[in-house]
């Protein structure tokens, strides 16, 4: 059986709620020249490289570590 | 020759190049030609990964509809793609190649017959896959042909679209059935760092004529507001959430599919999962930006993509010819890896499934498979000349089909319980759904949503998909013990 951590859903579940910004949807803001929603998941986006390195490092499968 | 024309064929030269080089490493195997038997590294893999998953879509689609409804093009296909893509690398990219490295598969179809024990749903998988996969080809193919009209002039001075495709085709057609996938994945790393370049050149040499990315968005907010929003409201919360399941197709791409079964290990996934939602910042933004920027200078109808227009007023000849092949490198970086995966398909599923193993050569095989890459080329340049449907549109409805058949994939890899029926009723209810919703969808003014309520169609298929898989699957017998061993790491 494959075991992945249980931080793992908790992340996933975690950045999705994040990415569904609901609240700003209509804020209409130009900040660092851009459209504030379209900062926003700029910066998501850019923030989701080091969570993966977190995933890759802590959560490898181990049936993969062999090959 | 104009300028354009000379770079753009220069570009193509360089790429017939770079294609027939990696021939010359060809060990003349079936595994070398498909999969470069297994030995393609990180840095590769990563480029070669995004390079396909950017297609006409994104460079001509993404900037196109951010031109008519601004930025929520970026939420709903960029920042979606760089959440759940990385995600798919790691639980479905990895899992499949740890599988098609034991038992030596090359293509999905492959898989869930050995998976499943099942003939059947070998063929009715192959058969979607490439009704799903033609509409795919077709952006790109329709997309070279626009652009290169686009930037000669237009549609009464320009080359005819169907020269730009021919020509696309062709050279695609010559590296790809002579040298294989290690020739597609060189070619695809040239290709995206390419697009990638010039995307960016395109970026600030067209915002610099507008003042700055600043003053051009504040241009922006002053005469249409509306595009720097997202809506909110009931309708826009249900497309944005279905569309964060449109990615997720990417994990049933038959093109995906092979590169990743490509890998040397597994350890070359690492680059492509951490930097992938890196390159697609670096790709959309400039793409989303570019779009939403064009409505200060541009009122619609527009003759030809925006993104051309803005090339063509803001650049000059030299500029515009290396704009122009960096589209065109983002085109073909897809088209490449689809048209020989299509012809993986052939050979594999059909030609070697069916009895014809041990009557041909290995080459032989191979050339069945070039024959029909050819076949399928042909067909789609042809529906290339009569369709009429934007790239975006087109785009989202073969993303939907391939994404709605994600819970069949993870259900093979994940679901021990699962059986053959219960896949077979998910691949049919997908097919069957999408039919459906393409033709209600015809003649539908705009983005078609489900009775109009924001949902994507792609919800319900992919709903329905998990739903009969889950209930078929237990009404059924469970596989046997032996099978659930090879399939499953102990």
């Amino acid at each position: 059986m494959v075991a992945y951590p249980k931080w793992l859903a908790a992340l996933v579940f975690g950045v999705v709620v994040v990415y569904l910004n609901y609240w700003m949807w209509d804020d209409s803001r130009i900040v660092l020249g851009l459209p504030v929603n379209l900062l926003y998941h700029v910066v998501l986006s850019v923030c989701l490289a080091p969570i993966m390195v977190v995933v890759v490092r802590r959560a490898w499968p181990r049936y993969l570590s062999d090959d | 020759m104009t300028p354009v024309l000379a770079i753009i064929c220069l570009y193509l030269a360089l790429v017939l190049l770079v294609g027939f080089l990696g021939h010359r490493l060809f060990r003349g195997t079936g595994e070398d030609y498909f999969l470069a038997s297994r030995s393609i590294g990180s840095f590769i893999l990563l480029m070669t990964l995004f390079g396909t998953n950017m297609t006409a879509f994104t460079m001509l689609g993404a900037s196109g509809e951010a031109y008519r409804s601004g930025i929520d093009v970026f939420l709903l296909m960029g920042s979606s793609s760089a959440l759940v893509i990385p995600f798919v690398f790691y639980f479905v990219g990895t899992r499949l190649w740890w599988l098609g490295k034991r038992h030596g598969f090359l293509t999905q179809a492959q898989f869930l017959r050995a998976r499943y024990e099942s003939n059947a749903l070998g063929l009715v998988l192959f058969v979607v896959l490439i009704t799903l996969l033609l509409p795919y080809v077709l952006i790109g193919v329709k997309g070279g042909g626009d652009v290169l009209n686009a930037l000669t002039g237009g549609p009464t001075e320009g080359l005819a679209p169907w020269v730009g495709s021919t020509l696309m085709c062709a050279v695609i057609f010559s590296y790809v059935t002579y040298g294989g996938m290690r020739s597609t994945a060189w070619v695809n790393t040239l290709q995206t760092i390419v697009f990638m370049t010039v995307g960016a050149l395109a970026f600030f040499v067209i915002l610099g004529k507008y003042g700055g990315l600043g003053q051009a968005m504040s241009s922006v907010a002053a005469t249409r507001p509306e595009l720097l929003v997202v809506g909110r409201n009931s309708h826009d919360f249900l497309r944005m959430a279905s569309y964060l399941l449109i990615p997720l197709s990417t994990g049933v791409f038959p093109h995906i599919f092979s590169h990743w079964l490509s890998a040397k290990s597994a350890k070359t996934f690492r680059s492509a999962i951490v930097f992938y939602p890196l390159c697609i910042t670096a790709v959309w933004v400039p793409s989303v930006v570019l779009g939403v920027v064009g409505n200060i200078d541009f009122q619609p109808p527009l003759q030809g993509p925006i993104l051309v227009n803005l090339i063509l007023q803001h650049s000059g000849g030299v500029l515009a010819g290396l704009l122009a092949a960096g589209v065109f490198a983002a085109i073909m970086s897809s088209l490449d890896s689809q048209t020989l995966s299509t012809g993986t398909m052939f050979t594999t599923d059909i030609v070697r499934h069916y009895g014809f193993h041990d009557r041909l050569s290995e080459s032989q095989q191979v050339l069945f498979g070039r024959v029909f890459v050819m076949i399928l080329l042909a067909v789609v340049l042809l529906l290339s000349l009569v369709t009429s449907r934007s790239i975006f549109s087109l785009g989202v409805w073969s993303l939907s089909g391939f994404a709605a058949l994600f819970p069949v994939i993870v259900g093979a890899l994940y679901w021990r319980r699962s059986t053959a029926a219960g896949a077979l009723s998910g691949v049919l209810t997908v097919a069957v759904l999408w039919v459906a919703f393409l033709v209600r969808s015809l003649g539908f003014e705009g983005e078609y949503t489900v009775a109009g309520s924001g949902l994507m169609p792609v919800v319900v298929m992919f709903a329905g998909a998990a739903l009969s898989f889950i209930l078929v699957s237990l009404f059924t017998m469970p596989p046997d013990d032996e099978v659930i061993d090879k399939f499953f790491p102990a």
